[in-house]
């Protein structure tokens, strides 16, 4: 008997992505349309006018600008915050503690966007637990909704456990015993580390950062319910475009322009990666 | 200790950081069953009455009714596509499989709005009308490739020999996949099912997109209500789902193992 | 278990003094209590079947865990609950553990560099280092481009480098072939006596340790049984545990008095007593008989009386299995030549023990 033929096991995938990729190109070509005016239809002839207006616009330069600035911080914030996490969880010796870690990463992350979205618009609230006990030390509250800083920590936190759970898998592939080595040849704690598991994780810290990245440049929901308006990221705009004026070739241009971006960081990891497994990689025990 | 790897700044900088993490969770879990919109402690009462509001709201329950069925056809379907490709990636050779796997994962890199729009344009060209089907085949795009990730990872993590000895103990091929390899499978079809699930109950940034009068899915209409009232009747619904997801925690562990769900991911 | 005093620890000094070190996992006792000392450029073996806490013991002397009680003691320093890059115990992984991230050099120089030895140093001494173990070709590459054998020399080279006070290595030679892992082990035993270099080393061959050691510690179940340099670890077990890790074929039940050994009926006069054996002692006990140190004869020439049961040509070695009239059996060896009968299987034959050794009672 002959082993079922390759094409019968994935044509289910092909044509899904068959069509995802013929909604993208109608959407590309949709791009180059113009909006017939008071309509949410669109007409001829192709040109890159929509391409020209976004990048002529103020608010969406300053967008796309703060976008990216919020998205390096996020991702900055989340290889401070979760990179000791990851790193204890691989080579705790106490399960509890790694079951612990564990479980409040996957539940927190399980919980889904919207549920975390309201839950940090309710601790950074002007009513919420934060300023209550600011208040409480008869200290001056903070701001912390409807501008950046609630913006990005929330995101942070969205993003940290797909970042930890990611680079765990990443530390824990390094043998324990690579740190023992170097300690017993007279390496200090710290400097076992720096030497031999740091340089190590560096391919599994550039994937989770680049996961961070990416999930952090897509946010929609986060901006929205705790910028109340006054924090514009790209995705929010294209949102407002189509909400406002149901202009879809320009709504379109502009995703493409984000889609390119968001793409940006992922075809210059596959530009390095090369040299990056020649340096850190070769793992083989 | 000497011989911990690990120092005592590590651990107390970890224990912030997981703070960081539950606090949100507990003060939704605490807003749910409190009074009034106002976090405050110690608290006034207890009531369940945000719990009464979010089942006796007739919006929250078509969308909840909806978002149920959406994801009762999206689960199945989804997996149902992963499993022979996932078995093609890995077990075959064929010309373009380097392709079809980056392929495959793409979605993952294509922001959520980015997709919504693309498909609101998209159905809007087809005609296609009904906003259910508009969000399941949304869904089933975005969530195929957290299915085939996790399927791929335990694949690979399978022994052949397990395979080649039913194969020399007389089972055919078919007979040898049901027997042998789907069982091994469990584990990353249950971590793959979990995440297919928990996104298209919460996914928001592609579906806002394509939802309509008729069709309203939770997370759309959590949005709304947060934007339109100010009581914590949302903390009701994202009580309900912290408590589901403990549970499938519980779950994976008890089917899968935690260990398992790491490389799965 | 008494404090052995190594023989000679009393001309060299003490390297290595370990006295009561005790452990445990939640609830497991992995080390109750051992005690041993290892002489300025002395090699100890810690011999023992699969978990019976020889791991744990060499990773208490490195640093790598903690014991619960009992202490340690290096060139006179007590170590025993220092970070385990102050102790100056270079250890050698079982999976190796090299840095795959540095050449072979770099691998090797680790600890020099961190030890702030200056580059021409350093260069000077990873050469040496390289040279000793033959790998000066291989500085360049990465331990993924070399072979097993090449990784095991590595890691060595990496361990001798700084020079260190104590050499720990655990199962070193488990992942390589045997011709390669004898022609190691000789390779090993040279060094370490060239450069005098007190050595720790787990195994669980017997064959090893005996070729390694100068002493061998017979771990069991956290316990050292039998303390002993290879030779007499051999010829007089102690313990019947060590008697069959020792491979020794035949454990007898006896019966011991003053001047004689009866064995299932028969009694043997001894003009002098055996190995183990206590005064005041005498009375049911067992013994342990090498195959080889036993030979047959006739009846009537004053052995134990039996019977050949079975008879297996070994090239040059023709092995018995001889019944004895209680139930017992024992293995005889004998050398056989071209010219020599052989007894047939059925034989009444006598049995002539040599080398006996009286075990200790089970605890
Ligand atoms: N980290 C640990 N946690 C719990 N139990 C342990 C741990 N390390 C060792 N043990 C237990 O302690 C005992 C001794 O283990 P150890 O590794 O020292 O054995 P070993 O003699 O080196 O065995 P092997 O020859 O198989 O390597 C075993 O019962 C083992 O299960
Ligand atoms: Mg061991």
């Amino acid at each position: 008997m002959k082993p079922v033929p390759v094409l019968w096991l994935i044509w289910p995938l092909l044509a899904v992505l068959g069509l995802f990729f013929a909604a993208l190109l109608r959407f590309a070509d949709t791009s180059l349309l113009q909006q017939i005016p008071g309509t949410a239809m669109f007409e001829g002839p192709r040109s890159l006018g929509n391409y020209a207006d976004t990048f002529a616009s103020p608010l969406a330069r300053k967008a796309l600008w703060d976008t990216l600035v919020m998205s390096l911080q996020i991702t900055g914030a989340a290889i401070v915050l979760g990179y000791p996490l990851a790193y204890l969880m691989a080579r705790s010796p106490s399960k509890f503690l790694r079951n612990a870690i564990f479980f409040v990463l996957i539940v927190t992350f399980l919980s889904g966007g919207i549920t975390r979205a309201y839950a940090w618009m309710l601790v950074l609230g002007n009513n919420g637990p934060v300023n209550g006990l600011l208040r409480e030390f008869g200290l001056p509250t903070v701001r912390m909704v409807n501008n950046r800083t609630g913006v990005v920590l929330s995101i942070v936190h969205f993003v940290l456990p797909f970042f930890v759970l990611t680079l765990l898998g990443a530390i824990r592939n390094i043998p324990a015993s690579l740190e023992e080595a170097a300690r017993s040849h007279g390496a200090s704690r710290w400097a076992a580390f720096r030497d031999v598991t740091l340089p190590l994780s560096v391919p599994g810290l550039v994937s989770a950062s680049l996961l961070a990245f990416t999930l952090a440049i897509s946010s929609f929901l986060f901006p929205l319910l705790l910028g109340g308006g006054r924090v514009q990221m790209f995705a929010n705009l294209i949102y407002d475009k189509i909400q406002s004026s149901f202009d879809m070739p320009a709504a379109s241009a502009m995703a493409m322009i984000f889609l390119v971006f968001a793409l940006l960081p992922i075809l210059a990891l596959n530009l390095i990666r090369g040299s990056l497994s020649r340096r850190f990689g070769g793992t083989r025990r | 200790m000497s011989s911990r790897p690990y120092s005592p700044l590590l651990t107390f900088a970890a224990a912030l950081v997981l703070m960081f993490l539950v606090v949100p969770t507990l003060v939704i879990l605490y807003s749910s069953v409190s009074p009034s919109a106002r976090v405050q402690f110690p608290p006034e009462a207890v009531t369940l009455k945000w719990f009464g509001n979010f089942f006796e709201n007739s919006q929250f329950r078509d969308a909840l009714v909806n978002s149920l069925l959406v994801t009762a056809l999206v689960t199945p379907l989804t997996l149902a596509i992963a499993v022979p490709c996932s078995l093609a990636i890995v077990r075959r050779r064929f010309p373009g499989r380097g392709l079809l796997s980056a392929l495959a994962l793409s979605p993952l890199a294509v922001p959520g709005v980015v997709i919504g729009v693309a498909f609101l344009n998209f159905f809007a060209w087809t005609g296609i009308d009904s906003g259910f089907w508009k969000i399941a085949f949304a869904l089933v795009v975005i969530t195929l490739p957290f299915a085939i990730r996790a399927l791929v990872a335990t694949l690979e993590g399978l022994d052949l020999a397990l395979e080649e000895a039913a194969r020399n103990l007389g089972a055919s091929r078919f007979q040898t996949f049901l027997t042998v390899t789907l069982p091994q499978l469990r584990s990353g079809m249950l971590a793959g099912g979990i995440f297919v699930f928990v996104e298209a109950i919460d996914n928001f940034s592609t579906v806002v997109f394509l939802t309509d009068m008729r069709t309203n899915v939770l997370s759309v209409q959590a949005y709304s209500y947060i934007r339109d009232f100010n009581d914590p009747t949302v903390s009701a619904m994202a009580a309900i789902l912290i408590l589901q997801s403990v549970v499938l925690v519980f779950l994976l562990q008890r089917f899968a193992g935690f260990e398992k769900v790491i490389g799965g991911k | 278990m008494q404090h052995v005093p190594d023989i000679a620890a009393q001309e060299r000094a003490t390297a290595l003094r370990i006295s009561g070190l005790k452990k445990s996992f939640g609830s497991t006792l992995a080390v109750k209590g051992v005690s041993l000392d290892l002489a300025e450029g002395g090699i100890l073996a810690l011999l023992g079947p699969s978990g019976c806490g020889k791991t744990t013991i060499l990773r208490m002397i490195a640093g790598f865990a903690e014991p619960d009680s009992g202490t340690i003691a290096l060139n006179g320093r007590d170590i025993t609950r220092l970070a385990p890059e102050k102790r100056n115990a270079a250890m050698v992984f079982q999976s190796y553990a090299l840095f795959p991230h540095m050449t072979v050099a770099e691998n090797v120089g680790y600890g020099l560099k961190i030890r702030r030895v200056s580059r021409s140093e350093r260069e000077t001494r990873i050469w040496d280092a390289l040279k000793l173990v033959r790998l000066d070709q291989f500085a360049r590459r990465y331990p993924s481009e070399l072979s097993g054998g090449q990784q095991q020399r590595t890691a060595l080279a990496r361990a001798i480098a700084t020079r260190p006070d104590l050499l720990l290595l655990d199962e070193p030679f488990g992942a390589l072939d045997q011709n390669l892992r004898e022609a190691m082990q000789i390779e090993l035993r040279k060094l370490q006596e060239s450069l005098g270099l007190a050595t720790v080393i787990v195994t669980h061959d017997q064959q090893e340790a005996m070729i390694l050691a100068d002493r061998i510690a017979v771990v069991n179940d956290g316990r050292i049984e039998q303390l002993s340099p290879p030779a007499e670890l051999y010829d007089h077990p102690r313990t019947r545990f060590v008697a069959e890790f020792m491979g020794v074929e035949n454990i007898l039940d006896a019966v011991l008095a003053p001047g004689s050994l009866t064995v299932a009926g028969s009694t043997i006069a001894l003009d002098r007593p055996p190995a183990g054996a206590r005064p005041g002692r005498d009375g049911p006990c067992q013994i342990a008989l090498r195959a080889e140190a036993v030979t047959l004869g006739d009846p009537g020439i004053g052995g134990i009386g039996g019977t050949i049961g079975y008879r297996t040509n070994l090239g040059g070695r023709v092995l018995y299995e001889v019944s004895l009239s209680d139930g017992q059996m024992v293995k005889v060896s004998e050398a056989r030549a071209p010219d020599l009968p052989t007894r047939p299987v059925g034989q009444k034959v006598s049995v002539v023990p040599g080398g006996i050794t009286v075990l200790e009672p089970a605890a």
